[in-house]
């Protein structure tokens, strides 16, 4: 790219938006564009990222049960008769929040910059948690820092008669690779036929309803995920953007919102300015071959940012496989490891209004999470940390300005 | 009297501003005598939408918000500006500006305002408040009609406001009822141009002082005359050149001066079409309802910069790689874009981009919603810049051709004009605007950027009159170099100060205000500046036939 010298559709549904935290945790528009004299930098926004759901309707034998499904069938009989109809959820939802306790209190502090978490002092939280009657230690910062919420997503541990009804994935095909290089009986297949496939996150929660409803890329490739701060994507040290052994791929979250177009996608060509969060960059060796790209494995996080939720997903030793079209788009995986403190985080910040929209338990699904972790044992419990899985994203050109530039391309008139 | 109190008091006091409205005919009957006009009818020029709101702002403070809808105003010759003298107030109107008026008015005498904009209450040696409302009228209705009320006027006001107060039995309700009607009345909606005998020549006759000092501040400023301008109408200093040169001098030095010449240019490229410009959401995505309004924005600053604020060659504006950008923009240009806000930017070397027409406001604005247009762009380089009048299709003309843009055997828009153009009697117009505008088709409906359409290469060569050039910088320098486009700038500044179509009489004048904008190498300071102290633009207005350069033979000559 020459110098350039500076002087001096439909928005998605709530719940449909919401459905991300639990699509993640279980589970563009853009015309061909004109290239100017100078190549088109090999920087992208992620869009759409999101565990994908293979579409099997033959994989679950029911969908897993929601809280407000376990706490119907726990009331008296008379009682659930009154509350049984679905036109009655809503007051179902507030009979379970009124008798398990759950709370959900203002903070009076606003969310922070760019739907950011707001910065509430410890003590300002625990003067909250007497003054609501909140369990000592208990409830989380949440809808931005704006909420002290306690409810069955905060802090399962105490509501473990909902951790039920949680039904197996057992179709035999799933997004993903061969993470461990073992093909195994229990692996998956892949949708083409390839063998060895893991993700257990999938056969953990893939019988959610936000799984089976909003996780096919049929649905997902739709819905712009992490609006808030989109993951950026750069591929550098190019020499031929179809074919070069040695690439490096630099993953960054944004701290700028992603730009939408007036056809409701994400907007090509945006500056979005790189978070200086070093939590939030990584970098790694790959390569580029016939539009392919590859890289070794890596660490990294990628944020999670919209609406009510600012959350991350770590994935330890994550390969990303993804065809690109300069200019144009870029699509594929990130296949790894992710923590289940990362998942479980965003259950926590989903609250019981997440799992309400989304129709999940927390206690269930997080108690399936932990029981299919397949990856990096706790060197004291033994106890598995992280669990295979995919992610599929979608991602459009983007300009990336690095904290402290001036501008993107050349010096400063 | 609480706020809210005073609303109901002056929406009943309605009844009274009608009343009243006998008297502000009155005083605007009346409103020469102090200055002992000529016997001839005040000429008028309506305030337009934007020179109200600055007014008020400059008047009152600009937290005194202004509600409701203005009379439409009329472009004229390709202006609005010199529409403002062939407009008149009709009844609807009428309402609309009472109503927004006494929106103002309410706010003024509210409890927020009403002791640092009124000033003065009834008291013990004021008990009715006659002296208050005398003094309030006179300092503001010298601000209001831009001249000093008489002492019949002030009478009036006065006696008004405490017949109004008496009957809502509340001061501040009476002083809104008058101020109301003030703000509803000609003198202040519309600019009067008062003749008096010209001291400079015996026999003819010039503008008063009052009268300059608001010509030359809605010229320069976009406003209504301040303190200082008024000052030197009061004391006679405008109605010689040393003082006009003086004053001149002051106002284009202040930095207001940068929203006149904004003014300026946005009736001048018509500007005002990009606030409601709308695209194709699916054809052009990136351009966004925001787009429009951003990309208006980033003409004008770019022009302020150049013009206003660096004193540049106006013919440089068609050739210069700077452009004011910001983040709502970059992208439909394609550039990576670090500022949070706007600032000037140098397109690099081998951009296509050079020049204003390379603009998203003017590629947009000339397009139609889901496809370019060389003809639209073409007619407006000739009818904007070049003053030229291009005549308006037949209306049984058959476009199928053009806009079948899907057409396998036609795939680019050259191609489809050619077809279109068999037609002998649509090629006489077409062969004006289109070798100019398909200089342009290298940008699509949105001003975006492509190389080729349908996957074909775009030719962008083209030609105006006999300068060929091959792309769009090639045009861009043939327009640098035209001098008719630099005769359009002088003529149509001319038009846009006097607020009317040039006269037959005034091309002299047009042509030395052209000769003296060359000397100064094509300034628009000097430009302005030579307008804002030419005794013509003060003399009384003739009624000569009006012939502008655009009916001029010698127009089409150069293309």
């Amino acid at each position: 790219m020459n110098a350039i010298r500076r002087e001096g559709g439909r928005r998605p549904h709530t719940s449909r938006r919401l459905a991300f935290i639990s699509v993640l945790a279980t589970g563009a528009g853009l015309t061909a564009s004109p290239s100017l004299a100078a190549p088109a930098p090999l920087s992208f926004a992620l869009t759409n990222i999101y565990v994908p759901s293979y579409e099997d309707d033959k994989a679950c034998r029911a969908l897993s049960l929601s809280s407000s499904d376990i706490f119907l069938q726990g009331l008296p009989p008379a009682e659930r008769v009154k509350y049984e109809a679905p036109e009655k959820i809503q007051a179902l939802q507030r009979l379970m929040g009124d008798r398990l306790g759950f709370k959900m209190v203002p903070t009076g502090h606003a969310s922070g910059a760019n739907g950011s978490m707001a910065a509430v002092p410890e003590a300002e939280i625990e003067a909250l948690r007497q003054k609501y009657n909140i369990p000592k230690g208990k409830g989380i910062l949440s809808f931005l820092g704006t909420r002290l919420a306690y409810d069955s997503c905060t802090n399962p541990e105490d509501f473990p008669f909902l951790a039920t009804g949680n039904e197996p994935y057992m179709g035999k095909v799933a997004y993903g690779i061969d993470l461990d290089g073992r093909k195994g009986k229990g692996d998956f297949l892949g949708p083409n036929g390839e063998r060895g496939v893991d993700n257990e996150l999938i056969r953990a929660t893939g019988c959610n309803f936000a799984t089976r409803d909003y996780g096919t890329p049929k649905v997902a490739d739709e819905v712009i995920t992490s609006i808030g701060s989109p993951t950026l994507v750069e591929i550098t040290d190019v020499d031929d953007p179809l074919n070069d052994e040695d690439v490096t791929v630099h993953v960054y979250a944004s701290a700028s919102p992603l730009e939408v177009s007036g056809s409701g996608k994400g907007l090509g060509w945006a500056s979005l300015d790189v978070d200086p969060d070093p939590r939030f960059q990584t970098q790694v060796k790959g390569r580029i071959s016939n539009g392919e790209l590859s890289t070794e494995p890596f660490d990294l996080r990628v944020r999670l940012r919209e609406q009510i939720v600012d959350s991350y997903r770590e994935v330890r030793q994550a390969r990303i496989r993804a065809t690109i079209k300069p200019g144009e788009s870029i699509e594929g995986g990130i296949y790894g490891y992710h923590t289940l403190a990362s998942i479980e985080e965003g259950y926590h910040q989903s609250t019981q209004v997440g799992a309400n929209l989304t129709r999940m338990s927390c206690p269930a699904l997080i108690k399936s999470i932990r029981s299919h972790a397949d990856a990096f044992p706790d060197p004291k419990s033994g106890r598995n940390t992280a669990i295979s899985s995919a992610l599929r994203f979608r991602g459009i050109p983007a300009f990336l300005i690095k904290p402290g530039q001036k501008v993107a391309q050349g010096p400063q008139q | 009297m609480k706020d809210r109190t005073i609303s109901k008091a002056v929406r009943i006091g309605s009844a009274v501003t009608a009343l009243c409205a006998a008297g502000a005919i009155l005083l605007a009957g009346t409103a020469g005598r102090a200055d002992q006009p000529d016997k001839n009818m005040p000429k008028l020029r309506r305030l337009t939408e934007a020179q109200y709101r600055a007014t008020i702002a400059d008047i009152f403070g600009p937290d005194i918000k202004i509600s409701g809808r203005f009379e439409p105003d009329l472009r004229v010759g390709g202006l609005l500006a010199a529409g403002t003298s062939a407009v008149s107030l009709t009844p609807s109107g009428a309402e609309q500006y009472e109503q927004i008026a006494r929106g103002i008015a309410e706010q003024v005498v509210d409890n927020a305002h009403r002791d640092r904009l009124v000033g003065c209450q009834p008291g013990p040696a004021d008990p009715n408040g006659a002296a208050c409302a005398g003094s309030f009228f006179q300092k503001v209705g010298l601000r209001l009609y831009r001249r000093p009320l008489t002492p019949a006027e002030t009478r009036l006001a006065v006696a008004q406001t405490l017949a109004s107060a008496r009957t809502l039995n509340d001061f501040h309700a009476g002083v809104a009822v008058m101020l109301t009607t003030m703000l509803s009345d000609l003198p202040f909606l519309f600019q009067m141009d008062r003749v008096v005998a010209d001291p400079a020549h015996h026999s003819a006759q010039t503008l008063d002082a009052w009268s300059r000092a608001s010509k030359l501040s809605y010229f320069l400023w976009n406003s209504t005359p301040d303190e200082e301008l008024l000052n030197a109408a009061r004391d006679g200093s405008l109605m010689t050149q040393a003082g006009l040169a003086q004053q001149v001098g002051r106002l284009m030095a202040s930095p207001r001066f940068e929203t006149g010449v904004t003014a300026f240019f946005d009736d001048f490229l018509q500007l005002e079409g990009m606030m409601s410009l709308s695209k194709d959401s699916l054809i052009y995505p990136a351009f966004r309802s925001s787009a429009g309004p951003a990309a208006r924005e980033q003409t004008l600053r770019t022009i302020v910069t150049l013009l206003a604020r660096e004193d540049g060659d106006y013919r440089d504006l068609f050739t210069t790689r700077r452009v004011a950008m910001n983040r709502q923009l970059s992208p439909l240009y394609r550039i990576p874009y670090a500022p949070r806000d706007w600032s000037m930017i140098t397109l690099p070397d081998n951009d296509p981009r050079v020049g204003l027409l390379t603009q998203i406001s003017f590629l947009s604005l000339h397009s139609h919603e889901g496809r370019s247009s060389p003809t639209l762009r073409g007619k407006a380089l000739r009818e904007v810049l070049m003053c030229e009048h291009i005549p308006t299709p037949p209306a049984n003309v058959n476009f199928t051709i053009v806009q079948d843009t899907s057409n396998p055997n036609l795939r680019t828009t050259r191609e489809r004009l050619k077809a279109h153009l068999d037609d002998e009697e649509c090629a006489s117009c077409h062969k004006l605007t289109d070798p100019m505008g398909l200089t342009l088709d290298s940008f699509d409906g949105a001003g975006q950027f492509r190389a080729s359409e349908n996957g074909m290469a775009i030719d962008t060569s083209g030609s105006l009159g006999n300068v060929s050039f091959p792309d769009a910088a090639g045009l861009g320098k043939a327009l640098h170099d035209s001098p008719q486009v630099t005769q359009c700038l002088a003529q149509s500044a001319w038009r846009y100060a006097v607020g009317r179509e040039a006269l037959a009489s005034e091309e002299p004048v047009t042509a030395a205000l052209h000769n003296g904008f060359a000397q100064s190498g094509f300034r628009i300071r000097a430009l302005f500046r030579q307008i804002a102290t030419d005794p013509h633009f003060f003399a009384a207005t003739s009624r000569a036939p009006i012939r502008t350069m655009a009916a001029r033979p010698s127009a089409r000559k150069s293309s």
